[in-house]
């Protein structure tokens, strides 16, 4: 309400002025006139308080209320209950007297009281902090019931003749009457005056045309106190003039839905909080019930469920299938009871009604139907387009990242090509390929690994082993390779065993640390930890970054979505991944605010395992040279992984086909035999059940390695006897990591 | 001289060893403010700039570039955009740069354009 964002549009608030003042005037000349006519009409009185009172104040209370939910104060929930005292006033009033001068205008006029009441005290409380309340549903439940149960009790106190007379019509309002409007008319102009300050403080049209819209009110007021005669021209001037009010408060509220995004005002756009989306289909039902009394007279028992279609249909639009369903069963009771069963006495009336409640009801139940149909239409359709234009982005961004690391090998490529390989712009080029290569294949395996879990293709490898042991081990890796010189990375990492994927754990860590690292100012902190708390394995990534809006960490775990200036890297995909990963491993993961300092945490809990004893390990026999077979047809690829394996300290033949590879595995009986998935000759699987099927087959450790690296391929490899399977580019870590596995 | 400008420090580094084995001098700046700073330490003929960066970007190199040392070449370098449908390579010649090049490209390509607005 307070913000201040669109400049006063001059001309048009200069101008609405001008009808506060033309109508004080008139009604200045119509009492000096004191023409005693009366022009009772009665149903016209009622359609104007309905539409301009009733309906407006119904809309400004909706927009106050999700104000007051969104986080207002009490200040707003009083001024809820004084919107809705004045929009009943003159309806309720009129249902209520039929006809009945004095009861008509005493209702009005209480109503009217506790309205500036409340406006009043809402006023003065409107500069108070809000104090958070988790029960803010409920507060506000309970001004409406008790706004209405107040409203209910003066009329019926009015009807009982509980009240004392406040007007005689000819004579014009007793002195209780004159005290009470006086004291009213007091309190709406000092609520203007209030509003009118804090406006001048920090310019919102809301408040302007709210301020009005009190002042016109005052002003209407004023006009029916000074009348003598009920409906005499100057009375109706000033039932127009509080109806003329209703519109300021409708401009007031159009011009909140414009400049403040707190009001979230999308009409098209329901209310989250069921709560209040079931409180308006008892607010259209309550309205309908108070259209239909005031046409009693004209309606009697015909025409039965003509004012509550409307608010079936309006209870469905906006609250969705449930209170669509609610609005239809309240409206079914109310029907049942303006039918033609005799007073007093419940059950059936003719069979007629019962026709018309049935026919109620399927048609009701159509309308729900189709409204949800068409809401869940609207929103899968602006679902579908958020999700497009995410694609789009996400293509353009996933080329610029492979593109980026492209660039750099092939700039390296060059330098490779033309220096000296044994000098530093060689081997500095050389580094610029291991690092590029590393982070393109994440990148690719990440992707991969997106899409495969998008469509629940992902298979888990699960193991028992230490969490905090494998997060430690990861993290000395990365401070090895320099990744975390630009921070100060503390470590905390006791025993949580886990039952999980150990690589797809790796990839949460890694995504959550490279987060971490990449939104965190150089020289400030990230703290990693891993422990066992209630029952569960949490491990917490804490940076101190500039941290994550509410609204943000919302979506911060969905596909594609990033935070911050775009340009600034990364595909949006880490923290998706982190989040399917956790939850196909059975956990769950959050992020909240560190502090007030700004900086995240994010939690991922794990179902905890029970913990295994460590294998006994042979040490000796893991380190030792073996005689490795290497069949691979691409000359860089066999070249490498020679190389690799050598730096090893293992004794490698080497093969560029299938036939080759056999005949060397017959000559030397090799340990171990890397073998290419595509040979020219044969297929790497059938070479590995060849090798299987020979004397001495069984003894040999096999492992693929190929490009292929979907979970199909992994059990083919396995089918075909192979004990492990690499996928490429095999870094040297893995490599030796493997042959330490094979027996 | 050149003044290679990435925020990437991999992306620099290769570029920074190509075009040494080139022959030019080289120097290295993450990001556009970096690399002004360079220049008006010591101009270098060329200015070899990426166009997303983090801190100040490539458009805004350029164009300082262009108010304080019109005499400077300038060629801009990028993988795409981070918004589809745009194109920052035509945007970044109308902020003035010389040259463009989309990522990745042949250092040969990249040489030949210097030696192209050397010689112009």
């Amino acid at each position: 309400m307070q913000a201040a964002i669109s400049p006063p549009r001059r001309g048009l608030v200069r101008w609405a002025y001008v009808p506060i003042a033309g109508l004080v005037l008139l009604m200045a000349v119509l009492w000096a006139a004191d023409l005693r006519e009366s022009y009772v009409a009665l149903g016209l009185t009622f359609v104007l308080q309905f539409v301009f009172m009733t309906l407006a104040s119904g809309l400004i209370a909706y927009l106050v209320s999700r104000s007051f939910l969104a986080g207002g104060g009490i200040g707003l929930a009083l001024l809820v209950c004084g919107i809705l005292f004045w929009g009943l006033s003159g309806v309720v009033a009129l249902a209520a007297g039929r006809g009945d001068f004095n009861i008509s205008v005493t209702v009005h006029n209480l109503c009217i009281w506790l309205a500036g009441a409340c406006h009043m005290t809402g006023a003065l409380l409107s500069g108070r902090a809000a104090r958070s309340s988790s029960q803010r549903g409920w507060w506000l439940f309970a001004s409406y019931a008790a706004t209405i149960g107040c409203v209910a009790l003066v009329a019926h106190a009015a009807r009982a003749g509980w009240t004392p007379t406040f007007f005689v019509q000819g004579e014009g309002g007793s002195l209780v009457r004159q005290t009470v409007l006086g004291t009213a008319i007091a309190m709406f102009v000092a609520s203007a005056f209030l509003l009118g300050m804090k406006y001048r403080a920090a310019y919102s049209a809301f408040t302007h045309w709210y301020a009005l819209g009190l002042t016109l009110t005052a002003a209407g007021l004023f006009g029916v106190m000074i009348s003598t005669v009920h409906s005499s021209a100057l009375n109706w001037t000033g039932v127009i003039t509080q109806c003329l009010s209703g519109v300021y408060l409708l401009a007031a509220a159009i011009a909140a839905a414009r400049e403040s995004r707190a009001w979230e005002i999308s009409l098209a756009g329901a209310p989250s909080d069921p709560r209040l989306r079931y409180a308006l289909a008892v607010m259209f039902v309550a309205a309908a019930i108070a259209l239909r009394m005031a046409l009693l007279d004209i309606l009697q028992t015909r025409h039965l469920t003509v004012t509550f279609f409307p608010a079936v249909i309006l209870a469905a639009l906006y609250g969705g299938r449930g209170p669509g369903l609610v609005a239809m069963l309240l409206s079914v009771a109310a029907i049942h009871a303006f039918g033609s069963a005799p007073a007093g006495r419940l059950g059936v009336g003719d069979l007629a009604d019962w026709l018309v409640i049935a026919l109620f009801i399927a048609s009701s139940a159509l309308i729900v139907w189709i409204t949800d149909a068409v809401k869940q239409y609207q929103s899968r359709a602006s679902a579908a387009e958020a999700a497009n234009r995410a694609k789009d982005e996400f293509l353009a961004m996933l080329s610029h990242e492979l593109r980026n690391p492209l660039a750099a090998l092939s700039s390296a490529a060059h330098v490779l090509r033309l220096a000296d390989p044994s000098g530093d712009a060689a081997s500095k080029a050389r580094r610029v390929v291991e690092r590029q290569t590393k982070h393109m294949s994440r990148l690719i395996g990440d992707l991969l690994d997106v899409s495969r879990t998008s469509v629940g293709k992902l298979a888990l490898d699960r193991e028992r082993f230490d969490l905090g042991a494998a997060v430690a081990q990861l993290a000395s890796v990365w401070r090895a390779s320099g990744r975390f010189e630009r921070h100060a990375v503390s470590v905390e990492a006791g025993p949580a065993w886990v039952d999980a994927d150990r690589s797809r754990m790796d990839q949460i860590v890694a995504n959550l640390l490279d987060n971490a690292l990449k939104f965190t100012p150089a020289g400030k902190a990230v703290k990693l930890s891993v422990q066992q708390e209630d029952g569960a394995v949490t491990l917490r990534v804490a940076d101190q970054g500039k941290g994550i809006s509410p609204e943000a960490a919302a979506r911060i775990f969905d596909l594609f979505v990033q935070e911050g200036p775009s340009g600034e890297g990364g595909l949006g995909i880490g923290l998706a991944l982190v989040k399917q990963l956790t939850e196909l491993h059975g956990g769950s993961v959050s992020v909240t605010r560190a502090g007030p300092g700004g900086g995240s945490v994010f939690t991922v809990r794990l179902p905890i395992a029970a913990p295994q004893a460590p294998a006994p390990k042979d040490a000796g026999h893991a380190r030792a040279t073996r005689s490795v077979l290497i069949v691979e047809d691409n000359d860089d690829a066999r070249r490498m992984l020679e190389a690799a394996l050598k730096l090893d300290g293992h004794e490698v033949r080497s093969a560029a086909d299938a036939a080759g590879g056999l005949a060397l595995a017959a000559a030397a009986a090799p340990d171990v035999a890397l073998i290419d998935i595509s040979l020219p000759d044969m297929d790497g699987y059938e070479l590995a059940r060849r090798l299987r099927a020979a004397p001495d087959g069984q003894r040999i450790g096999l492992v693929a390695v190929t490009g292929l690296g979907q979970p199909e391929d992994q059990r083919r490899a396995r089918a075909a006897g192979f004990d492990a399977h690499l996928v490429k580019p095999v870094s040297a870590e893995r490599l030796v990591q493997v042959m330490a596995q094979l027996r | 001289m050149i003044i290679v400008v990435d925020d990437d420090a991999d992306q620099r580094l290769a570029l920074k060893l190509a075009l040494e084995l080139a022959g030019y001098a080289v120097r290295e700046a993450a990001h556009g403010a970096q690399a002004l700073e360079l220049q008006r330490a010591q101009p270098a003929r060329f200015l070899v700039t990426d166009i997303f960066m983090p801190e100040s970007d490539g458009f805004e190199a350029i164009a300082a570039f262009r108010r304080e040392f019109p005499q400077t070449r300038i060629v801009a370098i990028s993988g795409g955009g981070t918004r589809a449908k745009q194109d920052y390579l035509a945007a970044a010649r109308l902020v003035g740069a010389d040259a463009t090049l989309q990522k990745p490209f042949d250092i040969n390509t990249l040489l030949e354009t210097l030696q192209a607005l050397k010689d112009s």
